[in-house]
């Protein structure tokens, strides 16, 4: 019994730091700065944990921690760490103390800790489904229309979701762990019913990271609420929602491989299409990133789908130096502000070089970083995936990729071309002197990473691949 | 042992660069922002001419080899090496720089992001004339692409803000083009290969299409070559600022550097066969900006047509079944670049001075400007083959060569040259003769004691290029 407290000890110094915010809400402090404050320590004790029993899990029927599940569990801490600062800066500045923001973030790290380490259908979806509703207050703090939109849309695949658990259980003989059933599946994988139902539960994970055609919140949740949990949204959600889907992709449908593949192109198509032509026709800033993601999410699906542990490995490393690009990126967001108003449309950046040149450069480096000029992150993504595509002679999706990234580029472009070409219509408030040291590390790893310091590609590589053991 | 020397070479600049960033935005710190950029190119020059004394001027090949592993899988090692040509462009491009940071006007807007952006750009334009694999050579062909971004986007005419962005793409389908036929190089090697080796790939069938026909086009993007000439005629002719003039200009020098590299000797015969054709569209093209240059009144739009047709005068010389030009282009190449640095510093104090004194027309102006007026003239005639630099003889030989290759398409190159030089001549007749004066009052306009000493230390350096290439290796 000790024993599993100890393994759950990263999960519990979570809630400990969740009591402890609510004591001092009870205590009637109002600075968002010490809830901040507070929250990042109990972070710093959870990411401890995690290392210390990195391999240690308290049900092994339901869950398994290794060095792939550490991996994400410790970047998905490591970017809530900034956004912790960053968030706080921002509910100073709204005069809010962003408590009920900070335990649904702490929430959320809790129930993401589950659903990666997950490695059967009933924890997985359990877990998937309390992520689902913390997002869903989440997006409450925002916007009532769209948290309501985004229930109404998750309830439906959750629906879908349990039916195919449903049927998939009752077809296996109440199997439930991914590996007995993948098994299961290999045996019989010429039924189509058993297909589709694995498909059901896949299908929930594209929702969520907005693939076409299952993209339908995606762009209001990130659009439409506020900063901080904008933030959340693109940088920290596709790194937990990514890792479940190459969990379930390596482990379960591996014996739909050859069915799945090409289902997996053709979507990866649709959403690098739709991805690029999208971020052309936006003019808010939030809305041209959340297009360019799903072009990018497009790219990494479709090196998912080539199946073998190379182009997985490469799908991990873009996006990886993607959200680290995205995170780039808004820092950069944190900055634009005029009249106590934080800006998200691409005209607010007028004659931004003129004013804030520190800002405009932060923004060039992660935009150059996404058009992946070298020595930026990008390079690095883009230098790995065109290796892998040639390598398996995918010439004619490369093409396509190609293509509609220089569409997209242009959109990025546009907002280079606004930031020095238009004439400044905004005066823009002081810059926050932690935001900005927050920004300039996130810069600085954006421009050192490509440089593959102490190794450290090779390490991800060691610790990404005990997936495959 | 190279102790780093190369890799110092990229550095320096770097670490300038760095420091123009990271200084505050105030009148002192703008007079250090330039002198830091001064001293990093006085060090970065004096360094270059060391590795020079090093490198032995009678061996082909590269020398100098400096390794740094990057990925172990794929397995790339970044490869550092020189020759005489790629320290011929080295050692001229950071002359070149080092006198546009004297000569710069201290007072113009958002000097800071002016100085950094162009440390970042020389460092990347050093790795390039050094990198000596084809992983290499590629990041930083792509990498020069972001400082050149920001100086456009910053110092560009406002009125053509379309330009940025197709700008921007056609440098982004050039290196995506390299990226992928270098891509193909390394999984055909299983690995990452020497610059020099490249053109010994066996590729067959499609794929050899693919490769050859990426890098063409790679190179060619980054040329004023139809149809891809007007994004480059477009930039550059509507930069005021001399020094981002220089840098734009210094563009081209990368196609071309990029053909010295991969054409000569490896490119395979079913590739090289449409090398005439390409040679038709060169000629095409330097007769057609020779003409507009000569109808054109803006002497920056001359240089620039000047810069043109010069840059498809060498690249002609690349494309002549003989391997014996290049050491001519790059001798061609070291003068001219400081030609047209010190030229374009030149034009730019004259329509300063136009400037400030509300004067409409530069007719006439050099005659109240005598060193001006010597350092224009004299480096005019440079420019267009006055027998006192190494500009003279080598575009001689490359002419001849060209004459002794093709009859018609020699004559149609001279004749380009011909019309470039009239254009020239015409404007400095123009700006030097007294009956087209507009004003006698503009005396004390001229060219300060330092900058007249500069255009002549460059004149002299020239000089003794002539007699003795390589005279500074010691």
């Amino acid at each position: 019994m000790l024993e599993e407290i100890l393994y759950m000890l990263p999960e519990i110094s979570l809630v400990l730091g969740i009591l402890h915010l609510c004591i001092l809400h009870l205590l009637s402090y109002e600075s968002p700065k010490v809830y901040a404050k507070v929250a990042r320590i109990w972070l710093q004790v959870s990411l401890f944990c995690l290392i210390v029993f990195y391999d240690r899990s308290i049900s092994i029927f339901y869950f398994d921690n290794n060095s792939f599940t550490l991996l994400f569990k410790v970047l998905l801490i490591l970017f809530s760490y900034q956004l912790l600062i960053m968030s706080s800066a921002w509910f100073s500045a709204e005069n809010q103390t962003g408590i009920k923001y900070l335990i649904l973030i702490f929430l959320s790290l809790i129930a993401s800790n589950y659903l990666i380490s997950s490695i059967n259908i009933i924890s997985f979806i359990i877990s998937y489904t309390i992520l689902i509703s913390i997002n869903y207050f989440l997006l409450n703090i925002s916007s009532q229309e769209v948290s309501r939109r985004y229930m109404f849309v998750f309830s439906l695949i959750l629906f879908l979701m349990l039916g195919s658990f449903s049927y998939i259980y009752i077809t296996s003989n109440n199997l439930t762990q991914y590996k007995e059933l993948s098994l299961f599946f290999s045996h019989t994988n010429n039924d189509f019913k058993l297909y589709i139902s694995a498909i059901g539960l896949l299908l929930p994970l594209l929702f969520s990271l907005g693939i076409v055609p299952f993209h339908a919140v995606k762009e209001e949740e990130i659009a439409k609420s506020i900063l901080p949990v904008s933030h959340y949204f693109a940088v920290i959600m596709p790194l937990v929602f990514w890792s479940a889907l190459i969990k379930y992709k390596e482990v379960l449908a591996f014996a739909y491989k050859d069915n799945l593949m090409q289902s997996l192109e053709i979507i990866s198509i649709l959403s690098i299409i739709y991805g690029a032509i999208g971020a052309n026709s936006r003019i808010n800033l939030h809305r041209i990133y959340t297009h360019g993601s799903i072009y990018h999410f497009g790219v990494i699906l479709m090196l998912l789908s080539f199946f073998n542990q190379h182009s997985t490995f490469s799908a991990f490393l873009y996006l990886l130096l993607y959200v680290l690009t995205l995170n780039g990126l808004y820092s950069v967001f944190y900055n634009l502000k005029s009249q106590g108003e934080f800006l998200s449309a691409q005209i607010s950046l007028s004659g931004l070089a003129q004013t804030r040149p520190h800002t405009t450069r932060a923004l060039l480096i992660s935009i150059f970083s996404l058009l992946g000029f070298p020595p930026f992150a990008g390079f690095l993504a883009e230098f790995s995936f065109i290796n892998v595509f040639l390598q398996y002679e995918k010439y004619l999706f490369l093409s396509i990729i190609l293509v509609f990234f220089l569409i997209l580029a242009k959109s990025y472009l546009e907002i280079v071309k606004t930031a020095y070409f238009e004439q400044k219509i905004k005066s823009y408030d002081t810059e926050n002197k932690t935001v900005q040291l927050i920004t300039l590390i996130g810069i600085m790893l954006i421009i050192s990473i490509s440089f593959n310091p102490f190794g450290i590609i090779e390490k991800l590589k060691d610790m990404f691949y005990v997936i495959y053991l | 042992m190279s102790l780093h020397l190369l890799l110092l070479i990229i550095l320096i600049p770097l670490c300038g660069a760095f420091f123009a960033i990271t200084a505050k935005s105030n009148s002192y710190s703008n007079k250090n922002v330039y002198n830091v950029a001064i001293w990093t190119e006085l060090i970065n020059t004096l360094l270059i001419l060391y590795v020079f004394s090093m490198v032995n001027p009678s061996k082909t090949g590269i020398q100098i080899i400096e390794k740094y592993s990057w990925l172990s899988n794929p397995n790339v090692d970044i490869l550092l090496g020189v020759d005489i040509f790629s320290m011929l462009l080295l050692f001229s491009v950071n002359i070149s720089f080092l006198i546009a940071e004297i000569f710069m006007d201290r007072n113009i807007p958002r000097s800071q992001t002016l100085i950094a952006s162009e440390l970042i750009f020389i460092s990347f334009l050093n790795g390039y004339f050094i990198a000596a694999d084809i992983v290499s050579f590629y990041i930083f062909f792509s990498a020069v692409s972001a400082p050149l971004i920001i100086l456009v986007s910053s110092y560009a005419n406002l009125n053509k803000k379309n330009i940025l962005v197709r700008f921007s793409i056609y440098n982004l389908i050039g290196a995506i083009l390299l990226l992928v036929a270098i891509i193909m190089i390394c999984n055909l090697k299983s690995n990452n290969i020497p610059l020099n080796t490249a053109g010994n790939v066996n590729i067959k069938g499609r794929m050899e299409y693919v490769v050859w026909l990426s890098i063409f086009f790679s190179f060619i993007s980054r040329l004023p070559i139809w149809p891809f000439h007007y994004w480059i005629s477009s930039i550059n002719s509507s930069i005021k600022n001399p020094l981002v003039f220089i840098i734009s200009n210094l563009v081209p020098l990368m196609g071309l550097y990029g053909f010295i590299r991969f054409w000569p000797n490896t490119v395979p015969k079913t590739i090289a066969v449409y090398a005439p054709f390409f040679e038709i569209i060169c000629v095409i093209t330097m007769l057609f900006i020779a003409l507009i240059s000569l109808s054109n009144k803006d002497m920056r739009y001359k240089l620039f047509a000047y810069t043109t047709v010069y840059y498809l005068l060498f690249l002609i010389g690349i494309f002549m079944p003989t391997n014996i030009l290049k050491h001519n282009i790059g001798y061609s190449l070291f003068s001219y670049i400081i030609i047209v640095s010190v030229l374009s510093f030149l034009i730019s104090h004259v329509e300063t001075q136009k400037k400030q004194l509300n004067i409409y027309s530069s007719a006439g102006i050099l005659c109240y400007m005598p060193r001006t007026s010597k350092c224009i003239s004299l480096f005019i005639l440079a420019g267009i083959g006055l027998p006192f630099t190494p500009l003279f003889w080598n575009n001689f030989i490359i002419i001849s060569e060209i004459f002794n290759y093709n009859l018609v398409l020699g004559t149609f190159v001279m004749f380009a040259l011909f019309i470039v030089g009239v254009a020239l001549l015409e404007e400095l007749y123009k700006q030097k003769d007294k009956t087209y004066a507009t004003s006698s009052c503009i005396f004390g306009v001229d060219l300060s004691n330092l900058h007249f000493g500069i255009c002549m230390v460059c004149i002299l350096i020239l000089f003794l290029s002539f007699f003795k290439p390589l005279w500074f290796v010691f």
